[in-house]
């Protein structure tokens, strides 16, 4: 799998949260995402899927 | 500014070569000079351009493939919002007489994963790259056209499609001349390994009819070649003052 783009999807919209992800997390705050060059973001919410061919993981809000 | 050239085409067209060649040429212009290795899989630049050992590839800042995930969490050069070339230091940039050189990265063995960390470093690198009015980056991309999915050229200010005489070099050209107008980029056509003008003719005519423009072209050039087989520095000669003519249409005006 390659880097992936990572999207939180609401109840009406889906939003691009982080581009180039390298590594995701879950930790007791949510998933932490972490880019190739050191950049972080936190983001909260469950695993809803995970596209392989198209590269991107959406997480769905809670 | 300074400007941002890219150098694409077919693998073997000669990538490489044209940039080495419009680097010296730039180099004689007296600009600051960078050349990026962003081809993952040739080895010979550094050669062609007279440095004794390539320097440390960007990929290495990061961790390389191996330690990548352990370095992640600590901010590099890279982490920075800009980046001039004074900020990058050796050996991640080896400098001679105002000619610089950069690696992204290479493969080293097989099954070590996609090129993928190599191209996002790659894209970053460039977005991040501020250049002065008196220096130039000329970029040796990847063979072919995944370089444009990875949105490498998006930072650039021209792009070379380097043209052989074969069907399938002129197939790829046209392919990268969508690629490029479809990001808004400037494209224009360097005809190499030409051994007549009615070759250049035909070939200009090929690529006319396909909408893209001819800048200049290199002809057949025997120390161009013996340097090549031997992995020694390109001589100045005629090929160079071929790429100075290319190089001064892509300079503004004022340089």
């Amino acid at each position: 799998m390659c880097l992936s783009t990572v999207y939180l999807q609401s109840q009406d919209r889906r939003i691009k949260i982080m581009q180039d992800v390298a590594q995701m997390e879950y930790t007791q705050e949510g998933y932490l995402l972490i880019g190739l060059l050191g950049d972080q973001k936190l983001v909260k919410g469950k695993i809803k899927s995970v596209d392989f061919v198209d590269d991107h993981i959406v997480v769905l809000e809670k | 500014m300074g400007i941002k050239i890219s150098v694409c085409g077919k693998g073997g067209s000669g990538k490489s070569t044209l940039t080495s060649l419009l680097a010296m040429a730039a180099q004689d212009r007296g600009l600051t000079t960078l050349v990026v290795d962003s081809d993952e899989s040739n080895s010979g630049l550094y050669r062609m351009l007279g440095f004794d050992k390539p320097p440390t590839p960007l990929m290495a800042l990061v961790g390389g493939r191996e330690g990548i995930k352990d370095k992640m969490n600590q901010p590099t050069l890279l982490s920075e919002t800009e980046l001039t070339l004074e900020k990058i230091p050796y050996p991640y940039i080896h400098e001679k007489n105002g000619l610089r050189l950069l690696s992204i990265g290479k493969i080293h063995q097989a099954l070590e994963g996609c090129a993928c960390p190599m191209g996002v470093l790659s894209r970053e690198f460039l977005k991040k790259l501020r250049l002065a009015e008196n220096e130039i980056a000329i970029v040796d991309m990847e063979a072919g056209i995944e370089h444009f999915g990875r949105g490498i050229d998006n930072s650039i200010d021209a792009v070379l499609v380097v043209v052989e005489p074969s069907f399938e070099s002129i197939a790829l050209a046209e392919k990268i001349h969508d690629l490029a107008a479809g990001i808004n980029k400037k494209l224009w056509a360097v005809l190499n390994k030409i051994s007549s003008q009615n070759l250049i003719d035909e070939i200009e005519a090929k690529l006319k009819s396909r909408e893209i423009e001819t800048i200049g072209e290199i002809s057949y050039d025997g120390s161009v070649f013996l340097a090549g087989l031997k992995g020694d520095t390109l001589v100045r000669g005629k090929s160079i003052r071929r790429a100075a003519k290319i190089l001064d249409s892509l300079l503004p005006a004022e340089t």
